[in-house]
């Protein structure tokens, strides 16, 4: 036995009562025609079956084989882009939705899509409604595989928006990819932030970039204290 | 796994509720932890571990969710999905990992077609696993919720 769980199951019922990074590699597409890409119609009905029910399995088919075609040229990159974001134009309100979401998301985070940062950071807030955890929230998700390319926009969400918990998420995100350029956005965000929960997120976010081991880096060590300071239990 | 006691201060295992900034999670909170004889976490599901990128082993989360939140179906259960990655609330020390998860359902929007809530029914079956090529631990259990009358009741328990 070379790995083990450890199982505590001290109960099987509680008490009724009071409602108590590393993204794919991809490399520089070549510069080819349009010609080569995948056509329309296969690129749609690929692009279509992001809302279904896909296995684990089928879902890793498909994304290996829109990754491929985005590798063909920048032309055809822009195409998948474009397509799964023409999906994702609408907020979700069902299952079939939110996985279109789920699973757009994970492939514009994979290939880094620049292009798409504008409508991720507008739908940061996008999430399927069942954990305050951060993997349910699949723009944000997206934004932390883009990494440093997305902290521009992150940062500017973080002087434009008059929501205190869009922008937490906003903080959120610039912690998590790290970074000299995310410690920036984070001193400048210090002098801005009004929010009492934001400004302690914002501290205990600087003082875990002092580190020696991975300066700038949220690390193991102090990732318990830093998700608190997120969760803001007030 | 643990379903009692706590990850942290205010991630608590079991069935509740846990607060965070002015909105709620009702639902069922669990640590999963354990550890490899030797080689590493190195991964995060597709996430590297950045302490050890080299590490052998991959922590793993799958699950597969129904809700029915007043009388409407969100989520219709079917093919587990990728349910972990370097987002959530996780520690690795060398050859130990742990990480927190409360599935159940987020009271923040008061504006919300979930609001009021009347009734509630989260059945999650979720495993859990540790992988190094061919070699693997997994439990798998099952989480359920429901809130009806005005009563939150939470139940879990291992599955073969």
């Amino acid at each position: 036995m070379d790995c083990m769980f450890f199982l505590i199951l001290t109960a099987i019922t509680s008490n009724p009562g009071t409602g108590v990074i590393q993204a794919s590699v991809i490399s520089r597409p070549k510069m080819i025609s349009r010609a080569e890409c995948l056509s329309e119609s296969n690129l749609l009905d690929e692009i279509r079956k992001l809302s279904s029910g896909l296995s684990q399995t089928d879902f890793g088919e498909m994304k290996k084989l829109l990754l491929g075609e985005a590798n063909q040229s920048s032309i055809c990159r822009q195409r998948v882009i474009s397509a799964v974001l023409s999906r994702m134009k609408t907020r979700p309100t069902e299952q079939a939705d939110f996985l279109l979401w789920q699973h757009g998301a994970d492939i514009l985070g994979d290939l880094k899509a620049v292009e798409a940062i504008d409508h991720l950071v507008a739908h940061l807030d996008v999430s399927d409604g069942l954990s305050p955890s951060m993997s349910h929230y699949p723009a944000a998700r997206a934004l932390i595989q883009i990494g440093s390319s997305a902290l521009p926009k992150l940062a500017n969400a973080l002087s434009q928006s008059s929501d205190p918990y869009f922008r937490r998420k906003a903080l959120f995100c610039i912690a998590q990819i790290g970074g000299q350029q995310a410690a920036r956005a984070l001193k400048d965000a210090s002098h801005l932030e009004t929010d009492r929960c934001n400004s302690r997120f914002i501290n205990t976010s600087i003082r875990a970039f002092k580190n020696r081991d991975f300066p700038n880096q949220i690390t193991s060590r102090t990732r318990a204290e830093w998700y608190s300071a997120f969760l803001c239990r007030k | 796994m643990a379903f009692s006691g706590s990850y942290q201060e205010g991630k608590p295992n079991g069935g509740g509720q846990i607060r965070y900034g002015s909105g709620l999670a009702y639902g069922v909170g669990f640590t999963v932890f354990g550890s490899v004889s030797s080689g590493g976490i190195g991964h995060i599901m597709k996430d590297t571990n950045l302490k050890n990128p080299g590490g052998a082993w991959t922590i793993e989360q799958w699950t597969s969710g129904y809700t029915n939140i007043n009388g409407s179906v969100y989520l219709k259960g079917g093919p587990a999905h990728a349910d972990l990655n370097s987002t959530v609330p996780y520690e690795i020390n060398g050859n130990e990992f742990r990480w927190y998860d409360h599935p159940g359902l987020e009271d923040k929007d008061p504006q919300s077609s979930r609001n009021p809530l009347k009734s509630y029914e989260g059945r999650f079956d979720i495993a859990v696993k540790v992988i190094n090529g061919a070699q693997q631990c997994e439990v798998k259990f099952r989480i359920s919720s429901t809130f009806s009358n005005g009563n939150w009741s939470h139940s879990w328990g291992q599955l073969n």
